[in-house]
């Protein structure tokens, strides 16, 4: 008895197998299975990226396959472009294939912002345009660029949350090539921008083939490419006669000038100053430098030209106001700005102009008034005698910001980008960037998925 | 030849002013000195640097009338115009590449004008803290400075300083 419930469990389960195999051997050349690309992804909220699903054979050949897909934290439609929604956070999307076989990929939704851009300048397009674009979680392979790229310059920042700065840094690009690779994670936002330490940094809106994929709240995306040449910066300059000759108060304006072109030439703003001086005249006419009620904001009534930067040099100050050298008016008008021509530097012109193209003391990137991260001779340094440095996120700052003077006065007419973080007491100026030679090297990415170390410099 | 004929009569009391404040004073110390620097040097003053100096009071009166009366440290001044110098070298440089800048004033000139300023600037906020400060020693250090030759801005800087000269 025993022996036979052997033998017919034993056939039974022979029958079971070879069902089994009946039905799945043969079959499995005939499955359409589903290749799901890419396998994962990282997205803003409220922003979309595209899968893409296709039938595939286990040989690798294509088949087709009905694809329908499913989503979590946000919506996929039908061709695969999923959008996320409000919340950040592990989700996925999965597609499935009629014949039952699905795939899923997770999703990563991170915090929304303004702040990714690539652009690249004609020395790295190709390298980066192999790469997959910017975007959170951006991976750049930089072995192309060695050796013709490893003079140029690479500037990343990197933002933990919407509100909060984490970390800019500047490095040359020779020193990323120990390991050929550039990563920053999620949440991390993040910003690169290349370009040789021989060009200047101009940015121009392109076609798309050389630049790389700028992406706005909205969800919009425009493309950039670097693009060559000089802008022109025209500055209406007013002299005010006092106690100083006009003679010599006008060379004193064009020493000025000069020193200014050549601070923003040598430290690569892709700017040239064009200044034109007008006929000194003699204080006060719409101002009155010894009123008690005159103060350096005092916007002029005549001798003001609007739309552009208008830099009055003005002599004989009342000791009331004598606690400037210069001061640029960004309270009462982006485009106004004084000096004190018998007590100001030979730097005090350029420090106030990187006012108007929107950067702010070096101090005042949340590091206190004499921060320790810029050194003394940046031009934004408060109280020094000699400066002559701009950092190249400065420079970066300059051309891009939406508060600089040329995006305000129509020289810059590309898209603009604001700051990566405002800082509180500020208002709308951005913290400087600096390019410390003691900084440690970006890490890679954490295991945790938290910012890696960029270093602590603005 | 002793040294009530070296000093003039009217000169007295302006050295008995200094040399009682500087028997009776205490030495700064490196903090407040650096006050006193963030004063004469920052260039949009929106910290409270002036006020920081008065906040000082009579502490800070010998420093301010040494930059009242002597300008900036000779120290400072020498690196200062090093500097200059050198910038003037690169923008020289500059220029031989970039002849739309326009012709360069002489070196020696542009050296001269901004150290003129520097000097200058020492010496008005020196007056200014003095002003603020107010007192006997104040006054008489910017009585002094008022008989000097000076240039005519900051003259009136001092002359400005004396006639609003705090009392207390």
């Amino acid at each position: 008895m025993n022996r036979r419930r052997h033998w017919i469990t034993l056939v039974g389960l022979t029958a079971l197998d070879c069902s089994w195999c009946s039905t799945h051997q043969p079959t499995t050349a005939a499955v359409c299975y589903v290749s799901l690309t890419p396998a994962s992804a990282i997205v803003e909220v409220g922003h979309s990226v595209p899968f893409g699903a296709v039938g595939q054979m286990p040989d690798w050949t294509a088949c087709t396959a009905s694809i329908t897909w499913m989503a979590t934290g946000g919506t996929v439609g039908p061709g695969g472009i999923y959008t996320a929604g409000p919340s950040v956070g592990s989700f996925q999307v999965t597609a499935s294939a009629g014949s039952g076989q699905s795939v899923t990929a997770p999703v990563t939704v991170v915090a929304g912002g303004k702040d990714e851009v690539v652009l690249v300048d004609d020395l790295l397009t190709t390298a980066l345009d192999a790469s997959p674009p910017a975007s959170s979680g951006l991976s750049v392979t930089l072995e192309d660029l060695a050796p013709a790229g490893t003079e140029s310059v690479i500037l990343v920042s990197a933002q933990t949350s919407p509100t909060e700065c984490s970390t800019y840094m500047v490095r040359r690009v020779g020193e990323f090539l120990f390991n050929n690779l550039l990563t920053i994670v999620p949440p991390c936002r993040d910003e690169i921008v290349t370009f040789s330490i021989d060009d200047p940094v101009v940015l121009d809106e392109g076609d798309g083939d050389a630049g790389g994929i700028w992406s706005d709240v909205g969800g919009e995306t425009r493309p950039i490419k670097l693009g060559s040449g000089l802008r022109e910066v025209p500055i209406v300059v007013w002299v005010t006669i006092g106690t100083v000759n006009g003679d010599d108060v006008v060379t004193r304006v064009k020493n000025d000038f000069q020193t200014a072109s050549f601070l923003f030439n040598a430290n690569r703003t892709g700017i040239v100053l064009a200044p034109e001086i007008k006929e000194p005249y003699r204080a006060p006419e719409s101002i009155d430098p010894n009123a008690a009620e005159w103060s350096w904001c005092t916007k002029p009534v005549a001798h003001y030209q609007s739309g552009t930067i208008n830099v009055y040099y003005v002599d004989n100050v009342s000791a009331f106001y004598a606690n400037d050298l210069g001061r640029h008016c960004r309270d009462v008008d982006w485009n106004l700005i004084y000096i004190w021509i018998s007590a100001s530097s030979e730097t005090t012109l350029p420090h106030e102009l990187g006012h108007a193209f929107s950067l702010n003391h070096t101090g005042d990137a949340g590091i206190g008034l004499y921060g320790t991260e810029f050194t003394k001779v940046n031009l934004m340094w408060q109280g020094e005698i000699k400066r002559t440095t701009l950092s190249l996120g400065q420079a970066f700052r300059i051309t891009l910001e939406a508060n600089s003077a040329l995006a305000k006065n129509g020289i810059w007419q590309g898209t603009t980008r604001e700051c990566a973080c405002r800082i509180a007491g500020v208002g709308t100026m951005c913290p400087g960037m600096a390019s410390p030679s003691n900084q440690t090297l970006i890490q890679q990415s954490s295991s945790d998925g938290a910012c890696p170390s960029l270093g602590k410099a603005w | 030849m002793g040294l009530v004929t070296v000093i003039p009569a009217r000169r007295w009391p302006w050295y008995i002013g200094v040399c009682v404040l500087a028997c009776t004073s205490r030495p700064l110390t490196p903090m407040q000195q650096q006050t006193i620097i963030a004063w004469m040097a920052c260039e949009e003053c929106d910290e409270g640097e002036r006020d920081s100096v008065a906040v000082l009071g009579h502490a800070a009166v010998p420093q301010l009338a040494t930059y009242l009366l002597h300008g900036p440290p000779d120290s400072r001044v020498a690196s200062y115009e090093k500097h200059l110098g050198d910038l003037r070298r690169r923008l020289a440089a500059y220029a031989t590449t970039h002849p739309d800048i326009g012709a360069l004033e002489d070196s020696v000139a542009y050296v001269a004008g901004y150290l003129a300023n520097y000097d200058a600037l020492y010496r008005s906020r020196a007056a200014f803290s003095l002003g603020d400060i107010g007192g006997s020693p104040a006054q008489l250090a910017l009585q002094a400075a008022a008989a000097r030759p000076l240039r005519g801005d900051v003259l009136q800087h001092v002359t400005f300083a004396l006639d609003s000269l705090w009392h207390p």
